[in-house]
């Protein structure tokens, strides 16, 4: 690991600790000790020591949170600027950090916070206010839960904007108050509970018989708290279950989550067992003092797991969060909703399952009204039964990529070089156009899969790579893995998309038909005199008329084209022509459409060439020298059309027609960015 | 149809449930297009990222073939997108040129990358 890094890790783990101090702190002292103290009697001098140890404590967390905080800016400065540490030091640097970016407008204000604090934490260590209701006691409380919640705002939540940046920054702010109010506060009860049992003074006993059930009603609050926003803060930060079980990201996270529900047993058994014995009147002085000991092991034990889950935090503020990971998936199986393509005998036992389990519920519900627990447990065997019945059929089979997305964008440039790869490697099992009537289909002792088949990608593009690396575990297919790189698979994946699809696009006529989600493969261009473009830098903006042409066949239509052109530009129609074979024409040879003429791109001919397929004999499907494509806003193809065989697009009149009917649509959204960045 | 519908429905919840996911600026796209021919010096390049950057530490370079810095040193971050970053560039002679971008995100992340264009008569 880089020792910058842990560095880091250790100065924000630091940190966080610090202010989680001076907060809890602040927070016990007012919810616990306060009025643990005044209901206690006969013990004015242990209240004066624990208000002493408490006015130390933040003192000494505030002095942390400062000392932490330079560091912390003296890192970043040199982690920004891409400088080594004594280089950051630099004052132009540093200015530059605070005055300049978000990390140090944030970081100002709260050392602004710090600034203040200091005087009145002065005043309540000196004059000691700690245990009164006390003005600067409360304005120390206001100010150090301002100066842990402002921690949210530089990080990962504090970018995002609108009403979800809001949620998120919201649940952020109200996590690290929840984990300052419990973990936070953890010392204090430690040094009570140990003066307690330690100390033969009585006093120190009742504070804590008095201190106890309101650390955990404190502590209840606070957990709940905690499991809400973390929930939400999860939502955003990871996203799903693949990214929370197969990244780094989310296992620290889930390791978090882990750590949290021990502390939350620890504090579960203080509460319903220990606590009673301490509080009962019965209860003799022996096992009294023997809880008062179990107590203090226990939060002794929740401060070490609190710092272990800090130095989790510490490290995963570090991390790249989940969702820019590929996620590994651990286990074999996956739940799918497979139950869409079930076969009659699985909606028959789907069928019988639900009605188990209905039958099995009621007895449940039976059993429990009636008090009669053999009801309830036949109930919920029942239910077990129906459940065990019903999940293999959710179940389908996983691998470790399953939920791997492609880092290749769907572009003529990966679909072209799949189709290479295709036709070097799979063509001849799959067949020229993916059918599965390859040349040597017939020697496999299974049949190739027909990979125009819409189910294909119903499995995901993740298991797609993992058949193609490995092999199906049938050994119908062999692994590629061997063969062909990570790049070439997603390549290929890539191309198989635009193989399905063109399924659907070589149906499609002159005629805009209802929406398919059959999407136009992007590709740069660059028309005469314009800096190069791309169709996703088109989309919302311009439907785009892409031409496919060979001269000198398509020479007249093109013309009649350009002529055209200022109307349908009037109409928010671009129109984009590329040569299927060969350089551009000479000036002279098509100066009257050289305006439409891109710039020669073999790789757009190459992947469109799947969506330029027309019936033909045998088998064979021939290219049209010419056909034409119209590319709605959001970027799907909608209609294609090729001259001479129906009158189509002709006429300007007629292809307005076409526009007009796209243009009446209501807005859809372009499809997702899916690829991994 | 029906099924094909239910897949596009399916695909589209997914999408949508992931889209606020962020925290590290990483290269969305740029035009000219990452590793793509161009005709012409274009007279800007823009590189548009998944998070907004911090306009003070992220920056963009042009190195040619021969590791000199050929661009014009203006990189911006654009004021009104926070997330797409911009340079401009002399009249370049045809050849390869190198982007190399470093770029720091609001949330404090440094991250880096390059990329190459070729740059045709």
């Amino acid at each position: 690991m880089d020792p910058l890094l842990l560095l880091s890790g250790l100065v924000r783990t630091g940190h966080y600790a610090s202010v989680l101090l001076l907060f809890g702190s602040l927070v016990f002292a007012r919810t616990v000790a306060r009025p643990a103290v005044a209901a206690a009697a006969r013990a004015t001098a242990e209240g004066g020591r624990l208000r002493g140890f408490l006015a130390h404590v933040v003192a000494a967390a505030l002095g942390a949170t400062v000392l932490t905080a330079l560091l912390w800016l003296w890192l970043l400065a040199a982690s920004m600027s891409g400088r080594p540490l004594g280089a950051a030091l630099e004052p132009r640097i540093l200015a530059l950090v605070l005055s300049a970016t978000k990390f140090g407008h944030v970081w100002l204000m709260r050392m602004a916070l710090a600034a203040c604090l200091v005087p009145t934490v002065t005043i309540l260590w000196r004059r000691g206010g700690m245990l009164e209701a006390s003005s600067p006691a409360t304005l120390a409380l206001a100010l150090a839960a301002l100066l842990l919640a402002a921690t949210g705002w530089a990080g990962h939540a504090g970018d995002e904007s609108g009403a979800d940046g809001d949620i998120h920054l919201g649940a952020d702010m109200l996590h690290l108050l929840a984990a300052g109010a419990w973990i936070g506060a953890l010392p204090g009860l430690v040094f009570l509970l140990t003066r307690a049992s330690d100390e033969a003074a009585r006093g120190w006993f009742r504070i804590a018989q008095a201190a106890t059930p309101r650390f955990s009603a404190l502590g209840l609050v606070s957990v709940a708290t905690l499991l809400a926003s973390g929930l939400v803060n999860s939502w955003f930060l990871v996203g799903s279950i693949p990214a929370l079980v197969g990244t780094v990201y989310g296992r620290i996270l889930l390791g978090k989550l882990a750590l949290l529900l021990v502390m939350v047993a620890f504090a579960a058994f203080n509460r319903w067992h220990l606590m009673k014995h301490l509080a009962a009147e019965a209860v003799p002085r022996r096992a009294k003092e023997a809880a008062l000991h179990a107590l203090r092991r226990n939060a002794f034990i929740e401060t070490l797991i609190g710092i272990t889950i800090l130095a989790l935090v510490g490290t995963l503020v570090g991390t790249v969060p989940a969702a820019h990971q590929q996620p590994d998936w651990p286990f074999p199986y996956r739940l799918a909703a497979s139950a869409f393509g079930l076969s009659s005998r699985g909606e028959a036992i789907l069928v019988l399952a639900a009605l188990l389990a209905l039958a099995g519920a009621a007895g449940v519900l039976i059993g429990l009204i009636s008090r009669i627990w053999w009801r309830t447990a036949a109930g919920f065997l029942v239910l077990v039964a129906a459940l065990a019945m019903a999940l293999p059929d959710f179940l389908v089979a996983a691998y470790p990529t399953s939920y791997y997305r492609s880092p290749v964008p769907y572009d003529a440039g990966a679909i072209a070089r799949g189709l290479a790869v295709y036709q070097g490697n799979c063509a001849a099992c799959h067949g020229p156009y993916g059918y599965g009537d390859g040349p040597v289909a017939d020697t496999r002792s299974v049949k190739p899969s027909d990979l125009t088949d819409a189910h294909l990608f119903h499995v995901g593009v993740g298991t797609l790579f993992w058949w193609i690396g490995s092999g199906s575990a049938d050994g119908a297919m062999p692994p590629f893995a061997q063969s062909l790189g990570e790049r070439e698979r997603w390549d290929v994946i890539a191309f198989l998309r635009a193989q399905a699809d063109a399924e659907a696009a070589n149906g499609m006529t002159a005629e805009v038909e209802p929406f398919r989600p059959v999407q136009a493969p992007d590709f740069t261009f660059q028309l005469p005199g314009h800096e190069q473009q791309t169709l996703a830098s088109a989309r919302g903006k311009a439907l785009v008329l892409m031409v496919l042409y060979t001269l000198p066949e398509s020479a007249p239509r093109l013309a009649a084209l350009a002529a055209a052109a200022p109307a349908y530009a009037r109409e928010g129609v671009e129109i984009v022509a590329l040569p299927i074979e060969g350089a551009l024409p000479s000036q002279a040879a098509a100066a009257s459409f050289s305006a439409l003429l891109a710039e020669p791109n073999p790789d757009v001919v190459a992947a469109y060439s799947l969506f330029r397929r027309v019936p033909g004999p045998e088998g064979v499907l021939p290219l049209p020298a010419h056909m034409e494509f119209l590319i709605d806003r959001a970027g799907y193809l909608r209609a294609r059309w090729i001259p001479g065989r129906e009158t189509g697009w002709g006429s300007v009149a007629a292809l307005a027609r076409e526009i007009a009917a796209l243009d009446r649509e209501p807005e859809r959204p372009p499809p997702a960015a899916e690829h991994a960045h | 149809m029906k099924r094909t519908a239910l897949a596009f429905l399916a695909a589209a919840a997914l999408a949508s449930s992931a889209v606020n996911v962020r925290a590290h600026a990483f290269l969305d796209h740029a035009l000219p297009a990452v590793g793509s021919t161009v005709h012409g010096s274009p007279p800007e390049l823009r590189l548009w990222f998944t998070q907004a950057l911090e306009p003070a530490f992220s920056s963009v370079k042009v190195v040619d073939a021969s590791g000199k810095q050929v661009d014009k040193g203006d990189s911006t971050v654009d004021a009104q997108d926070r997330e797409l970053l911009k340079l401009s560039l002399p009249a370049l002679a045809p050849g390869d040129y190198k982007v190399m971008w470093r770029v720091t995100s609001v949330d404090t992340h440094t991250t880096t990358g390059s990329f190459t264009i070729h740059i045709v008569p």
